[in-house]
């Protein structure tokens, strides 16, 4: 029994340790991100270039993203190209603080880049809401990390749990807060689904 | 003092214990689209006559047939259709979606309401700010919760660090994992960033 409460203690701990930084973050950039009339905020500053191509290969639609993304040196996660109506192609890049899109002609010939810079709010918000895989290495490793977040907050819920029942041994005020806190939420969720 | 501090983390803990699971679990559903939380809800369709109140612009009607309605949630800009022979707006929050159709500005409405589920909510909560309009008082005590979930999490990640530092054996070890991860998780951060 002391060895299984030793165990959890660790997990408790030492996934505390190893994410952190990511889990602060998260809280923090969602906390600035609902309270934005609180920060300063200006209008993204745009900037459009346009460049003539030459490429004579066949190329898919994840090639093209890759090629556009090498050749105007976009630092920044890939994200699902769009096809448009005038036969066009939307190519996407985004990373905290900068979102650039470069649009093909349907000829293939011509790319135009254009980027938009973000003031500190929409840096913070760019942090929050990155998201999905295949976008580059350091990308994945951001959500990868992200993601290991979202699952420690979940193992420290459960583990904390455990750990308050095995530590203290008066439960009654536990007991009180948790299911206040429970019934809170459904209540909440309750009025959400009859509202 | 440490026997204070404890208690205090795990009684923050179970406070937020609920925001927590959704907060991880929503997450994750937003990055990883599980198909049990995604539900395109069941539609009902009921009508009510209302008094039309005088049109001054698509936001403003769109409002006040919402209140008179006694509808809860956001009109969406984005969602309304008219002709000269009829007006259609949305109506939306975590747990409903209302379409709202009025012909020839006649008294009475047709409301398509889309019940979108538990899921819906529970991934909801993770972004809901508050101030949604005819919603009671309760619903929008959620945004006070949510900042004080934040507080609770800044104060058990430094009162966790002082609980363990009381722990000689383990002391040099864990702050070696701890500022390598620290570190690690910053040069990440920043290397997306420049």
């Amino acid at each position: 029994m002391k060895n299984a409460y030793n165990l959890i203690r660790k997990i408790h701990l030492y996934t505390a340790f190893i994410i952190v930084s990511f889990i602060v973050m998260y809280f923090i950039t969602g906390f600035m991100m609902k309270h934005g009339d609180w920060f300063p905020q200006s209008d993204a500053k745009v900037f459009s270039k346009k460049f003539d191509l030459h490429i004579s290969k066949e190329m898919n639609e994840e090639e093209w993203s890759i090629y556009l993304q090498d050749k105007f040196d976009i630092h920044a996660q890939r994200k699902r190209s769009n096809k448009n109506n005038d036969g066009t192609i939307s190519f996407k890049y985004s990373k905290p603080g900068e979102f650039s899109t470069v649009t093909l002609s349907a000829d293939k010939s011509v790319a135009t880049l254009r980027t938009q810079h973000f003031s500190a709010y929409g840096t913070f918000a760019g942090f929050h809401r990155l998201n999905g895989y295949g976008g580059g290495w350091l990308y994945d490793i951001y959500v990868f990390m992200l993601d290991l977040a979202r699952i420690a907050l979940l193992v420290f819920v459960v583990t904390g749990l455990y750990l308050w029942y095995k530590l203290i041994r008066k439960k009654t005020w536990g007991i009180i807060i948790l299911s206040a806190s429970i019934i809170y939420t459904l209540i909440i969720i309750a009025l959400f689904m009859n509202g | 003092m440490r026997n204070k501090l404890i208690k205090l983390h795990l009684y923050g803990g179970l406070l937020c214990f609920p925001y927590f699971i959704i907060f991880g679990a929503s997450s994750l559903n937003f990055n990883h689209h599980f198909q049990f939380m995604q539900s395109k809800g069941d539609t009902v369709k009921w009508q009510k006559q209302i008094t039309i109140p005088p049109y001054k612009n698509d936001d403003q009607f769109s409002n006040d047939i919402r209140d008179s309605l006694g509808l809860m949630g956001w009109t969406l800009p984005w969602e309304v259709k008219k002709d000269s022979a009829s007006f259609q707006f949305a109506v939306s929050h975590a747990g409903k979606d209302y379409t709202v159709k009025i012909h020839n500005n006649e008294n009475i409405l047709d409301v398509y309401e889309n019940r979108k589920g538990f899921w819906s909510v529970f991934n909801g909560l993770h972004p809901f700010g508050g101030d949604l309009p005819n919603t009671p008082g309760m619903i929008n005590s959620w945004k006070y919760y949510q900042d004080f979930t934040v507080v609770v999490l800044l104060f058990s990640a430094i009162s966790g660090i002082f609980i363990f530092l009381r722990r000689k054996s383990e002391r040099k070890a864990g702050f070696i994992i701890l500022f390598s991860c620290i570190g690690l998780s910053v040069l990440i951060m920043l290397s997306v960033w420049l």
